[in-house]
């Protein structure tokens, strides 16, 4: 965004949001929220990302103040805020279809919350013209919502949000309305725009690449639990469990289920018509001990390479797609199925028989009943 | 003659030429098809409709005679006979105060009454089914209830209020001149009220619930929320219910035909009573066509304007 059109309606300072033991019960049974602890740091970009119905608009809809949690508390830079009503938390929310007051021009819509807080008019004017001229729809401020296009009506949505310079800022899936396009486009222009307002910020979304892109550390959750806490590069590089692991990636992890011997410094994973020895060194990590025990190996796509001469693991190439810069192969073996990503220039059919060779340093373990990691990342 | 003959059948070739292919282009066919498939409702239209209304418009220009339904033309005469006298202007001035009195208290009751429909409670559905009970309760039955209800020698409310010592001897609420008006008045609303709730609550229903979660984080407490959200998205509900329930009430002949009549001493003789005494009572059939005319007229007159100011075209949501 060029720095004529830097804010001059405020910066946010921004407020460290942390979730105790926060619980939220829709009926008897098994709770829809349940996070422990969640901290998030001032002026941080944090993103729950999870499959549908994993609990994470609940959860922003309980940071913003518009659902009561069932048990613990949140507080806004140290202040617990659950008893405060939505209107006198300093929070601002982006909703999935930007929810734009249909009757109300786009200034007006932009100047609402000012006005309810009791703004000076002269103020609102010109914060409105600040925040429009930074959004880039200045030009647009005596229309109407119906009158705009997704993205205009997706950039007053923010607008409206950012004008305040709330304490905590919560994106709700602010994207998904988009075309792909204009997505991507409006990914970079909302981090950019994070960065200049500085609030705290809850951004939530199903796509994994959102939350790839845009985050400072993500949340995936499932099942209304948080399944781990971390920048994008430890989520994807050292995923906590199998559900992390075949959750963040697309196309996703490779799994193969089997047993380990040995333990303490390596280990031989067995499969069907698979066996290898897997060091600490080849998995990235310390491999903890776990001598016969029911074990998954997961590896990337870009980290199985393929050779027609020899290799870990036989394979039958079953169907090639070409993604512009790069092919998706998927192939059959007898530890199952697998997908492997290569050159657009790679020259394979389905039929070819090859072999999988599995980057060392990049294969990941996984105890199979309790799912979890079985390496320990190396500090 | 052979000459003629030749020249009358290259005309008609030619016309059937040109019929052809008028009738070859796909166009053409989809037109005359939907003309004649127009030609029933049109039709039905202007027997049902447009006929009755342009002999009842014509009607006002005549004098009838009673028996032999003669009619003399007499120009302006009924008219000013009409808009000379008081008569007109009395009953024009009840029944502004009948429709703008009960449209209000219909509007106020039938908003209220719907917002609390619209809220989560137990036993909602039950609600919803009584509130619109008295809509489909007979006219018949309904004032007739009413009339026993507020009877003075043995209505219940009378009963009642004499009983807590409110008023010291019973009241004739449909008898008594100055309470005649709003007697109906009130047992109207309470007749008509749950329309405005049908309505209204089928609007509340689709206001999306993200606009009031958004006013809420913007600060918005829930009477803001009420003016700046509810009411705005009611909008154009709530102009086309005015309109409906205005004329309906304006016309409204059942509801003051059945309690009063038009009494005591004129006090409820609404315009659509006045045309109805006129006409049947009186069997003065071209003077109350002229009362009929005005009516329509006024009517007319007042919805352009009203259309005119609220723009119900401009859809809010």
């Amino acid at each position: 965004m060029p720095a004529e059109h830097a804010p001059s309606f405020g910066r946010s300072n921004g407020s460290e949001l942390r979730l105790d033991r926060l619980v939220k019960r829709f009926s008897r049974g098994e709770p829809a929220v349940q996070i422990d602890e969640l901290r998030i740091r001032a002026g941080e970009f944090v993103t729950l990302v999870g499959p549908s119905g994993c609990g994470k608009t609940t959860t922003m809809r309980m940071i913003a103040g518009l659902e009561d949690p069932s048990e613990g508390e949140i507080y806004f830079g140290g202040k617990p805020v659950v008893d405060l009503s939505v209107q006198r938390r300093n929070v601002a929310m982006v909703f999935q279809n930007y929810a734009l007051y249909p009757h109300m021009r786009v200034s007006e819509n932009l100047e609402y919350g000012l006005k309810k807080r009791g703004v000076p008019r002269a103020e609102r004017e010109v914060r409105v013209l600040a925040v429009a001229r930074m959004l880039r729809i200045d030009g647009m401020l005596d229309r109407r919502p119906r009158q705009l296009s997704g993205g205009e009506q997706q950039r007053v949505a923010l607008g409206r949000a950012i004008i305040r310079t709330p304490e905590v800022l919560l994106l709700d899936e602010p994207l998904s309305n988009l075309d792909a396009k204009l997505r991507t486009f409006m990914r970079a222009e909302l981090v950019k725009l994070q960065r200049q307002v500085g609030c705290t910020t809850v951004f939530v979304t199903h796509d994994q690449l959102e939350a790839m892109t845009m985050s400072d550390r993500i949340a995936v959750m499932r099942s209304g639990r948080i399944q781990q806490f971390d920048t994008p590069q430890d989520i994807y590089n050292h995923p906590a469990n199998l559900f992390v692991a075949g959750f963040i990636g697309s196309p996703p992890m490779n799994f193969i289920a089997g047993t380990a011997e040995g333990g303490g410094g390596g280990c031989t994973f067995r499969a069907q018509g698979l066996q290898l020895h897997v060091s600490d060194a080849d998995c990235g990590g310390r491999l903890r001990p776990g001598d016969g025990r029911q074990v998954t190996l997961g590896i990337r796509p870009e980290h199985v390479g393929l050779d027609g001469g020899s290799g870990d693991l036989a394979a039958v190439v079953s169907v090639v797609e070409l993604i512009g810069a790069e092919k998706y192969v998927f192939l059959e073996s007898e530890a199952g199925e697998l997908i492997a990503r290569t050159n657009a220039d790679a020259r394979l059919q389905p039929g070819d028989r090859l072999f999988c060779r599995f980057q060392r340093g990049k294969i990941r373990m996984f105890d199979s009943t309790t799912e979890r990691a079985c390496v320990e990342p190396l500090a | 003659m052979d000459a003629g003959g030749g020249s009358t059948s290259v005309r008609g070739n030619r016309g059937a030429g040109r019929l052809a292919r008028f009738w070859a282009r796909r166009g053409n066919r989809t037109a005359v098809v939907g003309a004649l498939l127009l030609l029933p409702v049109v039709a039905a239209f202007i027997l049902v409709i447009a006929g009755p209304l342009a002999r009842g418009v014509i009607l006002g220009f005549y004098r009838v005679q009673q028996i032999t339904m003669n009619t003399r033309f007499v120009g302006l005469g009924n008219f000013e006979r009409v808009l000379g006298g008081t008569q007109f202007w009395n009953a024009l001035w009840i029944t502004l105060q009948y429709t703008v009195g009960g449209l209000v208290l219909q509007m106020v009751l039938g908003v209220g009454v719907a917002l609390l429909l619209n809220q989560h409670f137990h036993g909602r559905a039950l609600a919803r089914s009584l509130a619109i009970f008295p809509y489909l309760l007979p006219i018949v039955v309904a004032t007739t209830v009413w009339k026993w209800l507020l009877n003075p020698n043995y209505g219940i409310f009378n009963t009642m209020l004499t009983d807590v010592g409110l008023i010291s001897q019973p009241i004739g609420w449909f008898s008594e001149p100055d309470l005649a008006l709003g007697s109906v008045i009130l047992v109207s609303t309470w007749r008509v009220f749950p329309f405005v709730v049908i309505a209204i609550l089928g609007r509340l229903q689709n206001i999306p619930r993200q606009l009031y979660d958004a006013a809420a984080t913007d600060g918005a407490s829930a009477w803001s929320q009420f003016w700046d959200i509810t009411l705005p998205q009611l909008r154009s509900v709530l102009i086309i219910t005015v309109f409906l329930r205005f004329i309906w009430d304006f016309n409204d002949f059942n509801t003051i035909a059945l309690l009063t009549g038009g009494g005591p001493a004129e006090a409820t003789l609404t315009l659509p009573v006045l045309i109805y005494q006129l006409g049947f009572g009186q069997h003065q059939l071209g003077l109350a066509a002229a009362v009929a005319d005005l009516t329509l007229i006024l009517l007319s007159v007042l919805f352009v304007l009203y259309f005119w100011m609220t723009k119900p075209l401009g859809d809010q949501r």
